[in-house]
């Protein structure tokens, strides 16, 4: 049975005063939003791998009779450092990288950039990944800044290629945070 | 052939979660001969010792690259968990064979790009926290009037009228910071930008962000979100 035109008036009328009531209450603030975001990138400028020679800075045999890289004790001197690869990749972080980041920003447990690490295993950067291929060391860097840079630091000696890695081979250097 | 000797446990990321698909390294220092393990869907990796060939008593282990573990087959067998670093970047490098008489430098630059409205002095803030831990987050918004357009290189607002302190929360790869200018508050004022501070005054201003003028009266507050991305 079809409604009568002032019942169907009188029922839209009911229902906007009940919409009303549930959207205001007298007093409500009317807000206007503003949403606004900022946004930058961090990424891999420049690794810079370079070795020298331990020259004659160095003792060798029984701990007792030792002999020297030269006559005298603490004597000895170290070749200079030579390049041996310079990359310049503009790589950005991982999502894991940049959510670390994030969690710094909102305040929440995050770990600053402390190691660097290096792996045997040059599978190419994919932004989802979470670790090194195949990690064989840490170390702590050390770190010095200039305008929106980073520089970080560490130093392989020769002493560890004597059995602290998997192997003696490098093949990708990676930043993490220090857990 | 050497007995099973399983070396096994979970790999989990800081906050806990276990991750699957993670290789751990398992390295005999004393035999000279290392394999790898791959985590399961529950995180979890198993590795045995004697597929590295006839292990002893005392071998010095080293797991996942930093776990050190000294063989003791009176037990057989050893557990550790690992939780691995946030991995912020990584890449690949030419085959380098480390020798015995030479050291090895390696030097690492991390720079940062970024535009209007993410400020300069909030992009150092930030590197000042990855690279030492230490920094300040932020703390307030601002609202301001002015004619001039924000440049990177700001460190304060033109003119700013009000600042308040923020709620803050997150999603992927986004920091997210709201804060109310409140109906009683700056009426009169052609707003014309909005500001991220870690201070309730001066501080560093990590967004200083343009918009539309905003004829700010007593009849309408005004939520503000201003936001970080990571790109």
């Amino acid at each position: 049975m079809r409604e009568s035109l002032p019942r169907m008036l009188g029922g839209i009328v009911r229902e906007i005063d009940s919409l009303k009531q549930g959207m205001t209450e007298p007093g409500d603030m009317p807000s206007m939003f503003l949403l606004l975001r900022g946004r930058f990138k961090p990424k891999i400028t420049k690794i810079l791998l370079e070795e020298r020679t331990i020259g004659t800075a160095f003792i060798i045999g029984h701990t007792d009779n030792a002999v020297l890289g030269t006559s005298t004790l603490g004597a000895g001197t170290m070749g200079s450092y030579s390049t041996v690869e310079t990359i310049t990749p503009n790589q950005g972080f991982t999502i894991i990288g940049k959510n670390e980041i994030r969690d710094w920003l909102v305040n929440n447990t995050s770990y600053h950039a402390s190691l660097i690490t290096v792996g045997n295993d040059d599978t190419v950067f994919g932004i989802n990944q979470k670790q090194l291929s195949k990690k064989t060391y840490e170390k702590a860097s050390t770190n010095t800044t200039a305008s929106k840079k980073i520089t970080m630091v560490i130093t392989l000696p020769s002493t560890i290629a004597d059995g602290s890695l998997v192997t003696d081979s490098i093949k990708e250097v990676g930043v993490e945070g220090n857990v | 052939m050497s007995n099973p000797y399983p070396i096994s446990g979970y790999v989990k990321d800081k906050d806990g979660n276990v991750i699957d698909e993670a290789v751990v390294s398992v390295v005999d220092l004393t035999l000279g001969e290392s394999g790898i393990a791959t985590t399961n869907s529950l995180g979890e990796y198993i590795f045995d010792l004697a597929n590295l060939g006839e292990y002893s008593n005392g071998d010095k282990i080293k797991i996942g690259g930093e776990h050190d573990h000294t063989v003791d087959t009176s037990v057989g067998f050893y557990e550790q968990d690992i939780t691995i670093s946030p991995l912020f970047s990584r890449v690949p490098v030419s085959e380098y064979t480390l020798s015995k008489v030479k050291d090895l430098r390696i030097t690492i630059d991390i720079e940062f790009e970024n535009n209007v409205p993410m400020m300069n002095a909030g992009v150092n803030e930030i590197r000042d926290w990855l690279s030492s831990g230490s920094a300040t987050i932020p703390t307030h918004i601002a609202w301001g009037e002015g004619t001039t357009a924000p440049a990177v290189t700001d460190t304060s607002m033109e003119s700013e009228q009000q600042r308040n302190t923020v709620s803050i929360t997150s999603a992927e790869r986004e920091a997210r910071y709201l804060a109310i200018l409140a109906a009683d508050e700056a009426n009169g004022k052609a707003l014309t930008r909005a500001g991220l501070f870690n201070a309730g005054a001066g501080g560093t201003m990590f967004v200083h962000a343009p918009h539309a003028t905003i004829a700010k009266t007593a009849s309408f507050d005004i939520q503000t979100q201003i936001s970080i991305f990571i790109d």
